[in-house]
């Protein structure tokens, strides 16, 4: 069949449709109630888009400064004691000398090894949430006590201090392990306040309890503050889990 | 001259045609009045969007194929396919007559509801509302080479149609 032909066809099977005429008045006035309807929608819509806006800021602003809710008053603070730490300052080796009132590395306490956290430089664009308020280019990285863990650090002028979120799965670590590693791990990512006291790093919870006293054992070598940034998450030496050792403070 | 009064010129020449392609697309004659009534809402509410389409037919009928396939996925037609048809329904050779128009009517009707949607909107597009085949690519939102090979499809369907096996003569002499 040609083109002609369909034609045809077609032509033939509307011949009978007579419409009558266009009902413009009719479509106007519906196109004018239309046009309202999607100005009404449009501005509703940049409305809800602007509230979006200013209420995702908020709720980003009260995520990333979760902690200042739940600070300390001015009063607390000034009885923290010690200076707020700088970056340069924490970048190195810590050794936890005591978590939660128990001294750490002693035969005879309740956490037998020794934890030793490590702050590196970290390369922003290597760090997911490297434009987070307060990011200081620092990751850190420790052992739970069974398993290595790292993540970022968010460090405030004031000494506000936060970790980012860090790997804690047990699975392969053995049972007995398994309060202490909460231990460990609860020591560092609950902390909201630094303090330099004495040249131990000092860190304190929200309400401004003291959790963690770490003494420094030594800045990174070199060649590893280097090539630090290329990776936050690489594993710390293996003397993070080195056996007890009697603390030193 | 005035949006409204450019509008008003569009909307008055592409009537009838829009009823009649909404009939071949399978509306009844007053569903195809609304249809067409619907359309020209729409193109009245985004006129300056419309007017300044590259193609403003393939537009239009952009929106009369997608407001068509709507309204049918919404509502059930309750037609009920048959196997066989009526010997009766073949056209006659003649269009001279009014029976004999109707039933040649009804035969392109009836080749028109074998076809595939997809293989009905080129012909009807193409044929009916005389977009060129670019312009149907882009009412359609396919390829150009597409539209060329529906189109050859639609064709040799429509010539093996046993309804419009007889049509030719009819309709040619």
């Amino acid at each position: 069949m040609t083109e002609d032909e369909v034609r045809r066809l077609l032509d033939a099977r509307t011949a009978t449709i007579d419409p009558p005429p266009a009902p413009l008045p009719e479509i106007t006035r519906l196109g004018q109630s239309r046009r309202r309807h999607q100005r009404i929608l449009r501005a509703a819509g940049a409305a809800a888009l602007v509230a979006a806006v200013v209420l995702g800021g908020v709720g980003l602003r009260l995520v990333l400064e979760g902690a200042s809710s739940a600070a300390p008053s001015s009063q607390q603070t000034s009885a923290l004691g010690g200076q707020p730490p700088t970056a340069d300052q924490l970048y190195g080796y810590w050794r936890a000398v005591t978590l939660f009132g128990h001294h750490v590395g002693q035969p005879s306490g309740p956490i037998q090894k020794s934890l030793i956290v490590e702050f590196f430089h970290a390369r922003p664009g290597s760090i997911t949430v490297d434009a987070a308020k307060g990011f200081t280019g620092l990751g850190w990285s420790g052992s739970d006590l069974c398993n290595t863990t790292s993540g970022i650090v968010l460090l405030g002028e004031d000494g506000t201090f936060r970790l980012g979120q860090a790997d804690r799965t047990q699975i392969g670590c053995p049972a007995l392990q398994g309060r202490l590693r909460f231990e460990a791990v609860r020591a560092v990512l609950h902390a909201r306040w630094a303090r330099i006291s004495n040249g131990d790093l000092v860190l304190y919870s929200a309400k401004a309890g003291k959790i963690a006293r770490f003494t420094r054992i030594g800045p990174a070598p070199v060649s590893k503050a280097k090539s630090g940034a290329e990776s936050s998450h690489r594993s710390p030496p293996s003397t993070t889990l080195a056996p007890s050792a009697p603390p030193t403070k | 001259m005035t949006q409204d009064a450019d509008f008003a010129d569009y909307a008055g020449a592409r009537w009838r045609s829009l009823v009649k392609s909404a009939v071949l697309l399978g509306c009844s004659p007053s569903e195809a009045e609304d249809l067409a009534q619907t359309v020209l809402v729409r193109c009245y509410a985004s006129w300056r969007k419309v007017s300044q389409a590259s193609n403003r037919d393939a537009y239009v009928y952009r929106m009369l194929v997608n407001c068509h396939r709507d309204t049918h996925r919404r509502m059930w037609r309750g037609e009920q396919p048959t196997a066989s048809l009526d010997e009766s329904s073949s056209p006659l050779a003649s269009t001279s007559d009014p029976a004999s128009e109707a039933e040649l009517s009804d035969a392109v009707q009836r080749a028109l509801d074998g076809l595939s949607p997809s293989l009905r909107q080129v012909v009807v597009l193409r044929f009916c509302a005389d977009l060129s085949t670019a312009a149907v690519a882009e009412a359609l939102g396919i390829p150009e080479g597409t539209v060329k090979s529906r189109t050859a499809r639609a064709l040799t369907e429509l010539g093996r149609n046993p309804h419009l096996v007889d049509t030719n003569e009819g309709v040619d002499g």
